[in-house]
């Protein structure tokens, strides 16, 4: 059975606003989070992304499309604060990190919070374009098309950043399982 | 549990362990009221000279007005440019390169986004016979990334699938496909051609790489010859300093043992950059890097104008990305900064002169220069809504260029210039974007 909702009227806005916004604030903060690998500057992220939101929101007929529209306005957020000067430790295109070495501290080396360690080292180092690729293309799960339409460019760059941009991070990652095979 | 999934699992990962968020929403309400008067302020006064990136809501205000759905690209005679609308293409398709063998006879390829995951392109060939365009060739799991042509019987068109490349042949009458050398197929293994300079009819050169995704990510630069028989794959010197490979992307050739191939150099603990190859008839050299400066350089295209080898690319520096014309001094390239995103396009003007296209920095619509043998200057006027260039070429004998490019990436969301009480599409979460491929021409002479 097809079962139609019917909206109530659009008088209240504001009010669908901070419907939205508090229901998507934990999805954004975690997109934030792996694009820029920074607790601080996700909420940051996130709150300018809903300033923007707020300042749309009229124009938005259909606000449960809201969140996909919300990916990209946060995504151009972080891209523009990624491109600011004083962000001078993000490695460039073209730059490829070293593999972590892992026999600095064998005792951090254990279990999960290595993983993880070394993901976020490794995505630090990724260029924020390829970054993004990475993070919208396995992440979010979007398509190699819906992922250029984010980024603003054309497939063929979505598909050879995210591409770097993966074997950076399985490059980093086959270090780790070494080490567990290592260890065991 | 592959390396595909198991990313995808521990990015999962990572993202859950974020805290809630305190994000104060009627503190965002307040800052949103600041800004919209800031805004609306900042409006007035910059008509002139608007800093893209410092205007807040910079995506909402500044991208390209929006047409209503379902009307075709037509922007005939827009600033100079004679746009041709592509209705076979749909709006899901893109063009990565034009070859016109004359004002009436021009070939163009891409492909088609076929599937919702983006992982089934399609090929396409469209023909533009002076007044329309059309389909002319096959539609075959692939895409195209280059076309050429040395007569209008003989012409070239090049790309890869996901376990081979690609070489069709147009004799006039029909487009073959030629078996290529393709690299042995693998799990993670692709391969492109990414460029296409036929040199004569028996003499043809295609350039691209083979990417292995297994263990050590590594890309293996691809150089293949026609000598009107059959593909061979030709060796290759070793690229030094890759530890990740290379690519190539483009070749051009100025005689039949003069042939220029560029590409990227992807680093390891090094700095990626320019890869550059020369054929001087028996073997391919490595012509060395570019070193000066700080940023490298990723030179996307080179081109062949009278005795001038030129690039085009861009260059990456700590802070900005820009736009980069290499020229050619006979031992090595002299490299200049424009003042765009990138390019990815660039041709003869038909005097003599160079054009070269690409990607506008910002919003902004593409980016068009051009120069008659000194100092690249930007076009005035760009078509309306024009978002980014992929190729330029030039109607050989003329000053007419035809383009190829992206309008606009529609995405269904409500965008700039929209008037009080228009009515804006609704937009749905996993709308696949619309993308309008451009093409279109225009006289340099005026």
């Amino acid at each position: 059975m097809c079962v139609r909702t019917v909206k109530p009227p659009n008088t209240d806005g504001a009010d669908a606003f901070r419907r939205f916004a508090s229901g998507a604030t934990t999805q954004l903060g975690r997109l934030a989070y792996l694009l820029c690998g920074d607790r601080h500057l996700a909420e940051d992220l996130v709150q300018s992304c809903l300033i923007k939101m707020y300042l749309a929101w009229p124009r938005l007929t259909e606000p449960d499309a809201a969140l996909g529209y919300a990916r990209r306005v946060l995504l151009r957020c972080w891209l523009n604060e990624a491109r600011r000067p004083w962000r001078r430790s993000e490695a460039r295109d073209g730059v490829v990190p070293d593999v972590p070495d892992g026999t600095a501290d064998p005792a951090l080396d254990a279990g999960a919070g290595h993983v993880r360690a070394v993901l976020l080292g490794a995505l630090g180092q990724l260029p924020p374009r390829q970054r993004a690729a990475v993070v919208l293309r396995y992440w979010v799960q979007l398509s190699v098309a819906e992922t250029a339409a984010a980024m603003r460019c054309s497939e063929g760059t979505v598909k050879s950043q995210s591409a770097r941009g993966l074997a950076t991070l399985r490059a980093a990652l086959s270090g780790t399982d070494q080490i567990t095979e290592l260890s065991q | 549990m592959t390396d595909e999934t198991r990313i995808v699992s521990a990015l999962a990962a990572l993202a859950d362990e974020l805290p809630p968020l305190q994000v104060d929403l009627d503190q965002v309400v307040r800052q949103a009221h600041r800004r919209r008067g800031r805004r609306q302020a900042v409006l007035v006064a910059a008509a002139s000279t608007v800093v893209a990136g410092s205007l807040v809501a910079t995506m909402i205000t500044l991208t390209a007005g929006r047409e209503p759905p379902g009307q075709p690209p037509a922007l005939a005679n827009d600033a100079g440019w004679s746009v041709t609308p592509v209705p076979v293409l749909g709006n899901r398709a893109s063009l990565n390169a034009v070859a016109p063998v004359t004002q009436s006879d021009v070939w163009a390829v891409g492909s088609f986004f076929n599937d919702d995951r983006g992982h089934d392109n399609k090929t396409v060939i469209v023909h533009w016979d002076g007044q329309r365009w059309s389909p002319a060739g096959p539609t075959n799991p692939g895409t195209f990334m280059d076309v050429a042509a040395t007569s209008s019987t003989d012409v070239w068109a090049v790309g890869g699938a996901t376990d081979r490349t690609l070489a069709l042949h147009w004799d006039g009458r029909a487009w073959t496909a030629t078996p290529t050398p393709s690299p042995t197929p693998g799990p993670g293994l692709s391969s492109s051609l990414n460029g296409v300079a036929p040199i004569a009819s028996d003499d043809v050169w295609a350039v691209g790489c083979q990417f292995s995704a297994g263990g050590l990510y590594q890309s293996t630069p691809l150089a293949q010859h026609w000598d009107g028989q059959r593909w061979a794959e030709v060796e290759l010197p070793p690229i030094p300093d890759a530890p990740q490979g290379a690519c190539l992307q483009s070749v051009a050739a100025r005689g039949p043992k003069d042939v220029f191939a560029v590409g990227h150099i992807y680093g390891g603990n090094v700095k990626g950059g320019d890869l550059t190859l020369h054929w001087d008839g028996t073997r391919w050299s490595v012509i060395p890097r570019l070193t000066g400066g700080t940023a490298p350089y990723y030179p996307n295209k080179v081109i062949v104008v009278g005795e001038q080898v030129l690039a085009v690319g861009q260059s990456y520096s700590l802070t900005t990305t820009s736009a980069a014309v290499l020229r050619w001094d006979g031992s090595g390239w002299q490299p200049t900064l424009l003042d765009a995103l990138q390019l990815s396009g660039a041709t003869s003007d038909g005097d003599g002169g160079v054009v070269v296209a690409g990607q506008a920095a910002g919003t902004g619509p593409g980016a068009f220069f051009h120069s008659t043998g000194g100092e690249f200057r930007p076009a005035e006027k760009l078509p309306n809504g024009l978002a980014s260039f992929t190729a330029l070429a030039t109607v050989p004998g003329t000053d007419i260029v035809w383009a190829v490019g992206f309008p606009r990436i529609d995405y269904g969301q409500p965008a700039a210039r929209i008037s009080p009480g228009q009515t804006i599409p609704p937009i749905t979460t996993r709308q696949l974007p619309t993308v309008i491929p451009w093409a279109g021409f225009m006289s340099l002479g005026g």
